[in-house]
């Protein structure tokens, strides 16, 4: 197999550390030339800079995998900087491959392709890693930081890279820290899209849709208060802190005289839900209570509003389980800032700070 | 054509592929000969072997095909002599004139005179070659002398090197050598000005709102320090690179593509510089010079600690600079140039930076706002034409993002381009001076570069700026434009 062969055929190729650009030219450039004949021509590809932060081999084979996918939709050139911290060595390495894809609509199995750096620095070359990934970036094209796991946002490295980004993904739903981290995050100069807040796309709409009709103007100003419970054993918290802090949002709670509702986030022990899942959200208020309940698997919520002591009306709604790769595709269609979101983490980082609760009781 | 400086580096990596490459490509006349010209004491056999080992080394085309060589080889020459020996051209002129003959060469009397030496032998080597008679062309043959950057070390040297030159040869004959309007991508510039109605319509102070002109080196002294230290980055590559990529970005249309037309117009630009009066130096230029870090993932050491520099050297290696074009075209445009070594990577290029729409529809944070559009023309690597634009992502709402359209030389065009060495040396056989320096030109640069000089080593001189090694230069630099290019 040639070097263009592995190269496009996904195989990763040790590179120099200097001559990363010179061997991608070269191999682009021989695949230029592909498509004469039968063979299909390959079309080189690139929307944005992708660079992901992993800091362990776990974090790197999922984001790999979820690059794979993203990269379909999104043709980005991914800069994957790696820290192997058991690599007690001085090393920097570098390797370099391609993605290609059938192209869509392609009448003569056109492929489009978009290439992808690996970065891997040992303990000590931490400090080389940024350096190494800066230099990297297409001009002109957005960057986009991606951090598959905690984020060390203290580090150099954190520093380093999210100067460079027009863009930041986390999932907070991963931080060991949310209120550390989800503060230090909220400070940043450019937006955050944030994988947790994706997965909670569904639990928004449905939560917003109990005040479409007639109860939109009854309830919301009545209701007082929100309880939120999760799979794990309380360090998970992120999600449902944001969920909470969003309801907390959108009913103004706090900003303007009157009086304010309660946040409660529970953790309950959940085998078959993800750590950190939401489970159930119960909004109360005097008479009427709206609930939805994490049923049947992690793909439905079933939901239910009483009203007057009156009868419950329930219905059972998929909230489609988002895999990580479509979750970051979400998160790179994302324009600007989401200042939805930027309110509710406001919130969830000053909930958090008092130990899981908002607001005064009633 | 004689090479004087056989054994120095730019011999080696430069001139030697390119005149190979030439050979190789057929362009070269039957009895073409390389007469080297050095003081180290070399057979012809000796330098022949030292060159196939630097075209192998350098050439881009390499590993040489060794039928072509062999052939190419039999043409190398070598003189040893010291520049000042009157002896040397002596033999030199023996030399010369054996291979005019056609048993020999049959090189018909042409020549060719490269002074590829440090600066400070170019007076010596031009008061030999016209002392001997060996710049005079004789009956229809020619004799042509080209003359390495820099030229000259301020205005005053620049002045004088010229009227020295002016003693041997005449104005005609004198070729001053900047590489970078040999490449390819350079001479696009007119091409894509010039050859498009698209562009030119815009090319003004209407629609454009500044410029920027960047030249990174990743690299650092390699070598030069010695030069480099006595230099800097503002003799070393503002005057002459980034002068002359202003020149063409900002020249008006020739009235023809030849040499006296195009220069003019260059000359033009540079007589509309506005000149840095010392008390806005601090204002409008900054500099800057290189401490440890890494670069390409490596560690790098600081300027000062590189061989053949002072431990205390206050040289630049890093140059940030704005300035206006006043003319009818460019009135209130900035030009901002920069160039440095050891920044985080090589990279040229020219970017057009287009004013904002006049009224912002799309005004809504979260549609992701409108960046300007920006046509930017990459002069290496990766040499090409990019605009950015701003465009609707998919979906049903409206999310606005940059996007690009590239046309990139190295997969549009199936052949290699050639080195600008290979360009300009052609050009100096046929006699087309366009690519080259005229002597306004240079001294119109010089007067620019002066004025900044004279300022930093006057009593206000403003502070050389420290950075790491593998930034983009000093912080200082923001001052003068808050956001200059992410390369």
């Amino acid at each position: 197999m040639t070097s263009l062969e592995s190269f496009t055929g996904g195989r990763q190729l040790a590179v120099d550390t200097t001559a990363i650009e010179r061997e991608l030219a070269c191999l682009w450039k021989a695949a230029s030339g592909v498509g004469g004949g039968s063979s299909p021509a390959i079309i080189r590809a690139c929307q944005l800079n992708l660079i992901v932060a992993c800091a362990s081999a776990e974090e790197t084979g999922r984001a790999a995998s979820a690059v794979a996918e993203v990269i379909r939709l999104h043709p980005s050139r991914v800069l994957m900087a790696v820290v192997d911290a058991a690599d007690r060595s001085n090393r920097l390495q570098a390797s370099i491959s391609a993605h290609c894809a059938l192209a869509a609509g392609a009448e003569r199995g056109s492929h489009v392709c978009c290439e992808q750096i690996t970065l891997t620095a040992s303990s000590s070359a931490i400090p080389r890693l940024a350096a190494a990934v800066l230099p990297l970036l297409v001009p002109d094209l957005p960057v986009v930081l991606w951090w598959p796991g905690d984020p060390d946002l203290e580090a150099d490295l954190a520093a380093d890279l999210t100067d460079a980004a027009d863009r930041v993904v986390v999932d907070s739903r991963r931080f060991s820290n949310p209120a550390s981290s989800m503060r230090r995050l909220s400070v940043q100069d450019c937006p955050v899209s944030d994988l947790a807040w994706h997965r909670l796309r569904g639990w928004r709409e449905l939560t917003a849709g109990f005040f479409d009709g007639e109860a939109a103007e009854t309830y919301p100003p009545r209701l007082e208060k929100v309880l939120v419970e999760y799979a794990g054993a309380g360090r998970e918290i992120s999600e449902a802190a944001l969920l909470g802090s969003w309801v907390a949002s959108c009913l103004k709670w706090g900003d303007r005289p009157g009086p304010v509702g309660k946040i409660a986030l529970q953790a309950r022990s959940e085998s078959d839900q993800a750590p950190g899942s939401v489970l159930s959200l119960t909004l109360e208020a005097p008479g009427a209570s709206f609930s939805l309940r994490r049923e049947g698997g992690a793909e439905f919520v079933a939901s239910s509003m009483t009203i007057d002591r009156g009868a419950s009306i329930s219905r059972l709604a998929r909230v489609a389980c988002r895999d990580e790769a479509t979750l970051l595709s979400r998160s790179l269609d994302a324009g600007g800032r989401d200042t939805v979101y930027e309110e509710a983490v406001d919130r969830a980082v000053r909930m958090l700070d008092q130990g899981g609760d908002e607001g005064a009781k009633r | 054509m004689v090479i004087f400086g056989a054994t120095g580096d730019l011999t080696r990596r430069k001139l030697m592929p390119a005149l190979y490459n030439i050979a190789r490509d057929r362009l070269l006349p039957p009895g073409f000969a390389v007469v080297g010209l050095a003081r180290r004491k070399l057979s012809n056999d000796q330098f022949r072997e030292a060159m196939r080992g630097a075209v192998n080394e350098f050439s881009r085309s390499r590993p040489v095909v060794p039928e072509v060589w062999e052939d190419f080889a039999k043409g190398l020459f070598f003189v040893p002599g010291e520049f000042g020996d009157s002896a040397a051209y002596t033999r030199l002129g023996d030399l010369l004139e054996k291979l005019k003959s056609e048993r020999e060469r049959g090189t018909s009397g042409n020549h060719l005179f490269y002074l590829a030496t440090p600066p400070d032998q170019y007076a010596e080597i031009i008061g030999g070659l016209g002392r001997s008679g060996l710049s005079r062309p004789r009956g229809r043959s020619w004799s042509r002398v080209i003359i390495e950057k820099p030229f000259g070390h301020d205005l005053e040297s620049a002045r004088e090197l010229n009227e020295q030159a002016l003693t041997a040869f005449r104005e005609g004959q004198i070729y001053r050598i900047d590489h970078y309007l040999g490449k390819d991508t350079v001479q696009n510039i007119l091409v894509m000005r010039f050859a498009n109605g698209i562009f030119e319509p815009l090319w003004n102070q209407k629609y454009i709102d500044h410029v920027q002109v960047t030249v990174a080196e990743d690299l650092g002294m390699e070598g030069r320090g010695a030069y480099f230290d006595r230099a800097g980055t503002l003799r070393d590559m503002v005057q002459n690179h980034l002068m002359q990529l202003l020149c063409l970005t900002a020249m008006e249309p020739p009235v023809a593509f030849a040499a006296d037309e195009v220069r003019g117009e260059k000359v033009k630009v540079l007589h509309a510089i506005r000149p840095i009066e010392a008390e806005d130096v601090a204002r409008h230029v900054v500099r800057g010079q290189y401490v440890a870090g890494f670069a390409g993932g490596r560690e790098a050491q600081a300027f000062r600690s590189e061989t053949g520099v002072d431990k205390r050297s206050r040289t630049e290696t890093y140059v940030a600079l704005k300035l206006f074009v006043d003319n009818w075209r460019w009135a209130g445009v900035p030009f901002y140039l920069r160039s440095g070594k050891r920044l985080p990577k090589r990279a040229t290029e020219i970017a057009i930076q287009f004013k904002q729409v006049p009224y912002l529809l799309f005004k809504d944070q979260e549609s992701g706002g409108i960046e300007p559009n920006v046509l930017a023309l990459r002069i290496q690597p990766d040499e090409g034409i990019s605009l950015k634009m701003t465009s609707k992502t998919p979906g049903s709402v409206v999310t606005l993002q940059p996007v690009v359209m590239e046309f990139r030389y190295g997969t549009s065009f199936g052949a290699e381009p050639p080195e600008a060495y290979e360009r300009l040396l052609l050009d100096c056989m046929i006699g087309d001076p366009t690519l080259f320096t005229r002597r306004d030109e240079v001294e119109a640069a010089w007067q620019i570069v002066d004025r900044i000089i004279a300022a930093w080593q006057g009593p206000e001189a403003p502070p050389v700026h420290e950075y790491e090694a593998g930034t983009w230069g000093p912080a200082a630099a923001e001052r003068i434009l808050e956001r200059w290019r992410r390369l």
